[in-house]
Parts: C-alpha cells; sequence; structure tokens
C-alpha cells in the first residue's frame, strides 16, 4: 500500500467524531424578495460569526462547526430574517435568503440604508429596562430632557432641540404635530424589537424636524402573548400587556407617575430637603396594528397629570389632561403608499397660578398626512443598487384657546434619492437625495440636498456626508395665542442647516467594536424662545454653529458579559464673535452600560453623565453637570416569567435638566415580566 | 546738653506732627462705577467709569432669575430676581455675589432702593407689598403697597412705590404712589398719578423733585411723566410725548432728567423749562434703549440691550451733554436697568 492509499484509507475510516471537527462553509445570497435584486450591507449572523453582503447580496460564513445553529440576516428596510440551518460537516451548504421589504416610513417618506446608521437590537434593549426615555437616554449620543416624573422624555441629538429630532415608531412620526416633541418614556423598551439612530442633518430624507437626527423604531412582530407589571416607589406603578392573534398585534398598558417625591429645594426657598408636589399623573396607552398587504397602525394615548411649576413657583392645582390618536396605513401595491391622521387635544388648567389669572386652556387639532412613492432598481456601470421618487403632504388644523384664530397649516414636498453599491470583498455604498419643500407661508420651493457615501472591507467601515436640511418651524412657534409674557413673531423664518459634513469609522474586532464620527455644520436661523429686556418670550431666529464628535466602544470578553461607553462632545454656539453654547444643550456626555447574564440571573449597570448646561444663551450661570447611577438584577423565573428589581439614580443625584424641575431622585422599581412561549 | 535738649524737642515735635500727619490723612479715592444689570445672563456688570476696560461681570446665580432693575449704596448693590423670589446682594468691592435673601413666595420682585449701609426695599408685584430687607442680616419684613408694586424710590427721608397697577400683567387703569416713613415701616400716605398706569421708573431730580415715569401699554403711545412733590405727596404736573414704551430714568446734577425707550431712544425732559425737549420722535438714536444712567462728571450711559440671546453683548453708550458719543462700552447680554454709584476704596 502506497503512502498516498494509506492516507486516503485512513479519511475515509476515520471515526465520525474526527471527521465532524472538518470545517464547514455557508454560501448564500440576499436578495429582495418582491423584485428579485440582490441586497448589498445586509448584515448576516451564525452564532458569533459576521459577515456583510457584498453588492451582488452573496456572503460567506467560513469555518462554521457543525450541528443545528440559527442563521439570521438584517437589513435597514426589510424585515429580519432567521432560520435554524443542519450544518453538514465538512460540506458548504448554500443559502438563499430573500427579505420582505419592510419600508421604514420617515415621517411620510421612504428612508434607505445609509452608511452612518446604528442600531440596537431587542437583546439589549431589554437590558436597558424600563422605557425608551431611560434606554436610549446616553447611546450614541442621544439625551433624553426631562421636566419631571409624567413630563415628557424628549431625546435631544448633537446639540439640537427636543423638537429637532424625529422619532418613528413602524413608520409614523409619533412627535407631538403641536410642539414637534417626541415623547419616548410612552414607548415600552420591551415592545421594540429594534431602534435605528440616524444622527445629523436628516430631513432631506426624513422630512420636518429630523434636523439633528431620526430614530427609528421598529416593534416586534408578531408578539408573543407578554406583559409586565411594575412598581416603584414614590408612587408609581404600572402594567403592560401585549400579544398577537394572527396578524393583529395589541398591546395596552397604564402607568402612574410618581408623586411626592423629596426634591432638594432651592436655597432661595429656604433650602433643606421638601416634597414635590402635583407632580404625578396616569397614562393609558393603547397600540394595535393590522400585518398584511394592507399595513394598519394605531397609537392612541390618554393622560391626566400635574404641573408642578418650577421649584420657585410651585403651584398645586396646575393640572394637564391629553389624549392623541394615531392611525397610520401603508402599502406596497405598485406605488409605495402611506397615510396617516392624527388627533390631539390638550386641556391646561390652573385655578389658583403663582402669578397671574386662574386659567383653563383648551386645544385640540387634526392632522393628517399621505404620500406615495416608487422605487425601482437603478445601475450606473458597476453601480447597482434601487432609486426612488416620492410626493408627500402633510396638513393640520388647530382650534381652541391656545392657538391663534385661523390655525392651519399645510406643506408639500418632493424628494428623489438613490442607494448604490459596488463591489464584494470591499464594498462601497453611495447614496445621494434631493428634496424640494414648499408650505404655508413658504410658497417658494426650498432646496436640500445630501450625499452619503461609505466604504467597507472586512470589518472596518468609513463613512462621510455631507449636505443640508430645512425644516419649518414647529406649529407651536407659529400658531400660538399670544398671552402675558408671549408674543408670536411675524418674522419667524424656517430652521436650515445651510451645510453640514460628517465623517466615520467603524472598526470590529473580535471581541470589540470601537466606531467615532465627526461632524461640522452650519444651521441657519435656529428657532429658540427667548426673553427681550422685558422677560417676553417670542421664537426668535439664530444662525448656530454646531460641531463635535461620538466615540463608542463595545466590548464582548464573553457569551454573558458585555460592555459599551460612549463619549459626545456637541458644539453648538451662536454665530457670533464668543457666541456662547445654546441654552440646555449639555456640551458632554459620558455613557456606560455593563451587562452580565449568568443564567437565569442577569445584572446591569449603566452610569451616565450629562455635561453642564446653560439656562440661557448668555453663557453664564451654568447648571452643574450631574451623573445617574442605575443598577438592575432580572432572574428568569422559568420559561415564561422573570423578576426585575432596579435601583435608578443610585447616588440620589436628583438631576435637573432643565433648572426648577427635579425628576425624582433615588427609586426603587420591582416588576414582573412574562412571555409566554 | 542744651543742644541735646533741643535736638529732642524737635524729634518730639516732628513725631508729633508725623503723627497728626498719619491720622489726618485724606481717604482713599472712591471709584465711580457704572452698574448694569444683564436681565437675560443674569449678571450684574461693574464698569468703572474711569477704566472701562477693568469691567467686571458678577452671576447672580438663582434657579429661574429674571432681574430687570439694581439700586446701590456704597459696597453694596442689590439685585432682586423676579421669578426666583429673592434678592442678591452684590459687594461691589469684591465683585463677588456676597448673598442671596429669600423673599416671601410668589414675591416677583423687582424694583429696589437702598437706603443706608443695612436696608433696602424691594418691592413684591406679585404680592401688592414691599419688604423691608436687612441685607446685612437676611431679615425680612412685610409691608402692604399699592396694585403690582414694581418700583421704589427713596426721597426726602420717606419711601415712594410706585405702584403699577397692573392686572394680569396688563394695566388697569391710572398708577399711584404709596409713601412708607420707613422709620415705622408703615404706609403714610398715597399719591394718585395721572395718566395710562404702569409707573415702574422713578428717580430724583435736579430740582429735588420726584419724577415717575408712567410707561402704560407697551405697544401704545401713552406714557406719560409724573412730577411728584416728596414733600406735600402731591402730583404736580404729567406730561406726554414719550411714544412708545418709555422706560428707565436718570437725572444730572443740572436740569435734565433722561428717558430710555425701546423704541424711540433716548429722550430728554428739561425740569427748569418743564417741558420735553426731545420727545417721541425726536430721541437720540440709541438702538434699543433699555437704560439710562449719568455719572458725577454729567457723563451719560445710555444702554443698548442688544439681542438679549447667543451671548451678544449689550452696549453703554457714552455720550457728553450734546449727545456725542465718546465710547462704546460692552456689557453683558441684554442690560436692562443701570445707575452709577461712588464705591468707596477698600
Amino acid at each position: 500500500m502506497s503512502p498516498r492509499v494509506a492516507l486516503l484509507a485512513l479519511l475515509v475510516w476515520l471515526p465520525a467524531p474526527l471527521r465532524a471537527q472538518a470545517p464547514s462553509r455557508i454560501l448564500g445570497r440576499v436578495v429582495d424578495a418582491t423584485t428579485g435584486a440582490p441586497l448589498a450591507t445586509a448584515e448576516v449572523r451564525l452564532s458569533d460569526r459576521l459577515a456583510t453582503t457584498s453588492s451582488d447580496g452573496a456572503f460567506v460564513l467560513g469555518s462554521v462547526p457543525p450541528g443545528r445553529a440559527t442563521l439570521s440576516v438584517r437589513r435597514l428596510g426589510y424585515a429580519p430574517w432567521s432560520d435554524v440551518l443542519d450544518v453538514v460537516p465538512g460540506l458548504d451548504r448554500t443559502v438563499t435568503v430573500e427579505l420582505a421589504p419592510l419600508p421604514l416610513q420617515l415621517d411620510s417618506l421612504t428612508v434607505v440604508a445609509t452608511p452612518g446608521a446604528v442600531s440596537m437590537t431587542r437583546e439589549e434593549l431589554e437590558a436597558r429596562g424600563g422605557d425608551l426615555g431611560h434606554a436610549l437616554d446616553g447611546w450614541e449620543g442621544v439625551a433624553v430632557r426631562r421636566t419631571g416624573s409624567g413630563g415628557p422624555a424628549s431625546p435631544q441629538l448633537r446639540g439640537g432641540g427636543p423638537d429637532e429630532v424625529l422619532v418613528l415608531v413602524d413608520g409614523f412620526a409619533v412627535n407631538d404635530p403641536f410642539t414637534g416633541r417626541a415623547d419616548l418614556g410612552r414607548i415600552s423598551s420591551r415592545e421594540v424589537d429594534r431602534v435605528t439612530l440616524l444622527p445629523g442633518a436628516q430631513t432631506v430624507r426624513a422630512g420636518a424636524r429630523a434636523v439633528a437626527g431620526v430614530i427609528v423604531v421598529d416593534t416586534r412582530r408578531p408578539i408573543r402573548p407578554d406583559g409586565a407589571a411594575w412598581v416603584a416607589n414614590h408612587g408609581a406603578r404600572g402594567f403592560r400587556v401585549g400579544a398577537s392573534m394572527g396578524p393583529i398585534g395589541v398591546t395596552a398598558s397604564t402607568e402612574r407617575y410618581a408623586d411626592r417625591f423629596p426634591y432638594s429645594v432651592p436655597e432661595v426657598r429656604g433650602g433643606g430637603e421638601g416634597s414635590r408636589l402635583n407632580a404625578g399623573g396616569d397614562l393609558y396607552a393603547l397600540t394595535a396594528r393590522l400585518d398584511g398587504p394592507v399595513e394598519l397602525s394605531l397609537r392612541a394615548s390618554q393622560s391626566d397629570r400635574g404641573l408642578p411649576g418650577t421649584t420657585t413657583n410651585p403651584t398645586l392645582a396646575a393640572r394637564a389632561h391629553d389624549r392623541s390618536v394615531l392611525l397610520g396605513a401603508r402599502g406596497t401595491a405598485g406605488l409605495r403608499w402611506s397615510g396617516s391622521l392624527q388627533w390631539i387635544e390638550t386641556r391646561a388648567e390652573d385655578t389658583s397660578p403663582p402669578t397671574g389669572l386662574p386659567y383653563d386652556s383648551y386645544t385640540h387639532g387634526l392632522g393628517g398626512t399621505a404620500d406615495v412613492g416608487r422605487r425601482t432598481a437603478v445601475g450606473v456601470g458597476a453601480w447597482t443598487g434601487d432609486g426612488g421618487i416620492a410626493l408627500e403632504g402633510r396638513a393640520d388644523r388647530f382650534a381652541g384657546d391656545g392657538v391663534r384664530e385661523g390655525a392651519s397649516f399645510s406643506h408639500a414636498a418632493l424628494r428623489l434619492d438613490a442607494s448604490l453599491h459596488r463591489g464584494s470583498t470591499t464594498v462601497w455604498t453611495l447614496s445621494p437625495a434631493v428634496r424640494l419643500d414648499v408650505w404655508t407661508g413658504q410658497t417658494t420651493p426650498l432646496a436640500s440636498a445630501r450625499l452619503d457615501a461609505g466604504w467597507q472591507r472586512g470589518r472596518t467601515a468609513v463613512t462621510a456626508a455631507v449636505g443640508s436640511a430645512v425644516t419649518p418651524p414647529v406649529l407651536a412657534d407659529l400658531l400660538f395665542r399670544e398671552g402675558v409674557g408671549v408674543r408670536l413673531n411675524p418674522d419667524l423664518r424656517p430652521e436650515r442647516v445651510r451645510w453640514e459634513a460628517e465623517a466615520g469609522l467603524r472598526q470590529e474586532f473580535d471581541k470589540a467594536t470601537v466606531s467615532a464620527r465627526l461632524f461640522y455644520g452650519r444651521v441657519g436661523d435656529m428657532v429658540v424662545w427667548a426673553p427681550d429686556f422685558r422677560f417676553i418670550w417670542s421664537p426668535r431666529n439664530f444662525d448656530v454653529l454646531r460641531r463635535g464628535g461620538e466615540i463608542s466602544l463595545g466590548y464582548r470578553p464573553g457569551r454573558t458579559i458585555r460592555a459599551d461607553g460612549s463619549a459626545t462632545y456637541s458644539a453648538v454656539t451662536y454665530d457670533i464673535d464668543a457666541g456662547s453654547q445654546v441654552q440646555y444643550r449639555p456640551r458632554v456626555t459620558y455613557a456606560i452600560a455593563v451587562l452580565w447574564s449568568p443564567e437565569p440571573w442577569a445584572v446591569d449597570l449603566r452610569w451616565h453623565r450629562i455635561g453642564e448646561r446653560f439656562p440661557n444663551g448668555a453663557g453664564t450661570n451654568p447648571r452643574a453637570a450631574f451623573s445617574l447611577l442605575d443598577i438592575g438584577v432580572e432572574r428568569r423565573l422559568g420559561d415564561a416569567l422573570s423578576a426585575r428589581v432596579q435601583l435608578t439614580d443610585v447616588t440620589d443625584a436628583r438631576a435637573e435638566f432643565i433648572a426648577g424641575y427635579p425628576t425624582p431622585g433615588r427609586t426603587l422599581t420591582a416588576t414582573l415580566n412574562f412571555r409566554l412561549p | 546738653m542744651t543742644q541735646l535738649r533741643v535736638l529732642l524737642r524737635y524729634a518730639v515735635v516732628v513725631a508729633l506732627l508725623s503723627a497728626c500727619a498719619d491720622t489726618n490723612a485724606p481717604a482713599p479715592e472712591p471709584t465711580e462705577a457704572l452698574l448694569a444689570v444683564n436681565s437675560t445672563a443674569n449678571t450684574l456688570s461693574i464698569v468703572p467709569v474711569d477704566n472701562p476696560s477693568a469691567a467686571v461681570e458678577v452671576q447672580l446665580g438663582g434657579t429661574t432669575p429674571t432681574p430687570v432693575g439694581v439700586s446701590a449704596f456704597g459696597r453694596t448693590a442689590i439685585v432682586p430676581l423676579g421669578l426666583d423670589n429673592a434678592v442678591a446682594v452684590v459687594d461691589l468691592v469684591d465683585r463677588t455675589l456676597a448673598r442671596t435673601i429669600p423673599l416671601p413666595a410668589n414675591s416677583g420682585a423687582t424694583g429696589s432702593a437702598m437706603l443706608d449701609d443695612s436696608i433696602a426695599y424691594v418691592a413684591n408685584p406679585n404680592l401688592n407689598t414691599v419688604s423691608r430687607v436687612n441685607y446685612l442680616t437676611g431679615e425680612t419684613t412685610e409691608t402692604p403697597a399699592g396694585v403690582y408694586p414694581q418700583g421704589i424710590v427713596y426721597a426726602r427721608g420717606r419711601i415712594f412705590v410706585l405702584d403699577g397697577n397692573l392686572v394680569n400683567f396688563a394695566p388697569a387703569g391710572p398708577s399711584w404712589l404709596t409713601v412708607i416713613d420707613p422709620t415705622t415701616n408703615q404706609a403714610i400716605d398715597s399719591i394718585a398719578l395721572t395718566g395710562p398706569g404702569n409707573a415702574g421708573f422713578g428717580t430724583l431730580g435736579p430740582d429735588g423733585l420726584l419724577y415717575v415715569m408712567n410707561t402704560g401699554s407697551f405697544f401704545e403711545g401713552e406714557g406719560r411723566l409724573s412730577i411728584v412733590d416728596p414733600v406735600q405727596f402731591t402730583e404736580l404736573a404729567s406730561f406726554a410725548g414719550f411714544g412708545r414704551g418709555p422706560g428707565g430714568l436718570a437725572a444730572d446734577a443740572d436740569s435734565r432728567v433722561y428717558v430710555s425707550s425701546f423704541a424711540e431712544g433716548l429722550m430728554v425732559f428739561d425740569t427748569d423749562a418743564n417741558q420735553v425737549v426731545r420727545g417721541a420722535g425726536n430721541g437720540v438714536a440709541i438702538a434699543s434703549n433699555s437704560a439710562v444712567a449719568v455719572d458725577s462728571k454729567g457723563t451719560i450711559y445710555a444702554i443698548e440691550s442688544g439681542a438679549c440671546q447667543g451671548g451678544q453683548p449689550g452696549v453703554a453708550h457714552v455720550l457728553d451733554s450734546a449727545f456725542v458719543e465718546k465710547a462704546a462700552i460692552p456689557l453683558g447680554e441684554c442690560p436692562s436697568g443701570a445707575l452709577t454709584v461712588q464705591i468707596p476704596a477698600e
């Protein structure tokens, strides 16, 4: 027997366990389920192996151990896909993955994947606990502005205001149509499948309000019957339940806000510790969704909460009653279309205000959006991808005590965009977009444009973008009724990002990921409420320079432990000599999150620091920076139950993002979660 | 020996003379300074009038302050903090915030006047009271005043409270003065004023009379200047012709009362001739003129508030008596109240 024959015989007759050590590969291709077009930059994951599809949609996962494993694929704009594969020892496995389009409707337009997007998945969201206001605070530069226990938790990005971040849930904007602010506190982390952040000037693709960024929230589908009940000190408690029945998914929740929590009394009011009164309230929320060729979405809420006033001028009788209903529909029958109706009403009253006369103000309004567009595959030389054109419209009408007569507003826009890719091992991405806007009082179309570019090779990705943005002032700035201390500004102009450039780098290692982004731009006519010398307030336009950067680090030393940290710097200064930081825009933020999950336990620790903020535009009398430390411990109790105990604000910092509006300090929350298999 | 005695006598005499010379050395010259309260910046600018480059800004702290006025005596200035319901006490020598004195809840403190080296009065417009404040100890005592008191002038040993008569922040009728005897802290009289109400600014004129501006609505050209006899407690005259939004007053040592106006610029009333010599439409062109002050040499400081945002500085336009601008001094953001004071040396 020659040596070669002997070797062949040895291989053939090797014991099975030894043969099973031979590596396998999974080769595949990811395509659009409706058009069959290849999908580049899709993320393919199998256990701890990760690959990204090339411009022809192909991917390869090498050195795959044999056995059963879950292959998952996801890409922005498509429903996540996963399947269990049997990996045969030593053999390649070929799969074709068809991703169902799940257009992300930004305001009323479709957005394609952009190179600078970052995401957080359901596992991490659940570990962060609570609502999205808590879960996203500190993540990738998101700073959540709170004013007490029940007030809106509005995100801020890159030094923008709370009305400059667009928040989309399942494709529909949830920003209040009047104030422009979104309330992340009304979205439970456990109902969310994924959050995607597109920082920077994004109005070209996303529409109004997206001056500082867009937060895209995809809720879970289908919803396994699940729910949670929690109770905390200071009187807070809540309950949430959700389930799917076929194509229908429903969640309902109720919450009581913290009331009578301790706070630090200002020195001028005697100092020491007091009890914050009239801070509580109730929230009832319902969401429903019908999946199908035409997707229907409903979000409704009602709240009744106290308005405790500032710590220097507290009031015991001020209340706010709010109701809102958002009904949306969208489909992709030939054309991509979507539409929504949103009804809001609010009543604010105070029978014995600290200053002025008693008031009882009722305002209500109805808004509607409609858009229609078409996307098609396009190719230019070696570049392939898709492009789209869309028309969008919006109309709002308000009435009541809080708005002036004839308070209506309409807005229309035309958008063209494309997303192109080339290369296989080295993938280039190019996403140009242009937009024209007209609205009530602005009949000359305003043009804006943005170009995103990306380069990816292996685990290294570089992104760059340059663009402009434009958005009308929020309706609360345009339509409010003049009163004591407030005056309309008939000359108020739209806010424009004249230009902004940004660049980013993302590097993945075996156990770590590092990303950094830098941005620099000029914002013209930023709308900021400011007083005159008599302290009569009006919305005013200011030119602003904004620049800064964000750096993030993720570390995964093992399956049961992960750590993430981020630091951001956002200098947003008035564009004059020695211009100071715009008020209440923290220049620096830091965040660290550590999750340790040795089954059946999970322990998470989060530390978040918000830098000093200025209560005025003069850069004087800064409000001190504050740090918040949260610790949570969760234990699984069988397949369906888990119990969680969370200590929020461990150091009892009693943060005041806005002067005079403290949040509850150290809070202990006990939560019982269930999720049926 | 005789010579020694003579020398000793001379030595004693020289020593005594030297001692006398030390004892009688002239006190150091006080520093005259312009004080301007920068409203939206919540700071107090201290500007030595002979050396403006040595100006400083003192941060006044607080939570939600809305300061619009300042008063001073010696080395101390006080700034009512509006919605913070407190008064800031500033040491003008150390150039620091010395303390913050709480006032009654919901006071909305605005106007103030200082009597001496320990006592000041502060108007509480939301409470229709004034607070007698010992700014050394922090003690306060309340005294009823008229409706919406928002300014105070101290003259002839009496406290004159400018009752704006605003209801829900709008003029509800003519204003009046409440006269308080500071020795008893009791109201002893009231003086009716002619005009549209919203009296908020006053000053003691060179003729010993009290000049009070009744601003009225900021959006109507109805402001009137009242002349009040601080001894007889009567209004002597009332003059119109100040256009929209007349505000802060200052008097020189000669015969002028200056009137600042956001809309009209700097206007002038002649106290000898009892007439408006530069009124609406003829004011000195000072953009967004929010206040005015005059120093001991008669130099005028016309305050331009500026945009009141973005850290854009306000400006003190330094004018001579012919209204020729000699200099422009940068202040803090949104200066809206000003005066000059002699600050004693340390």
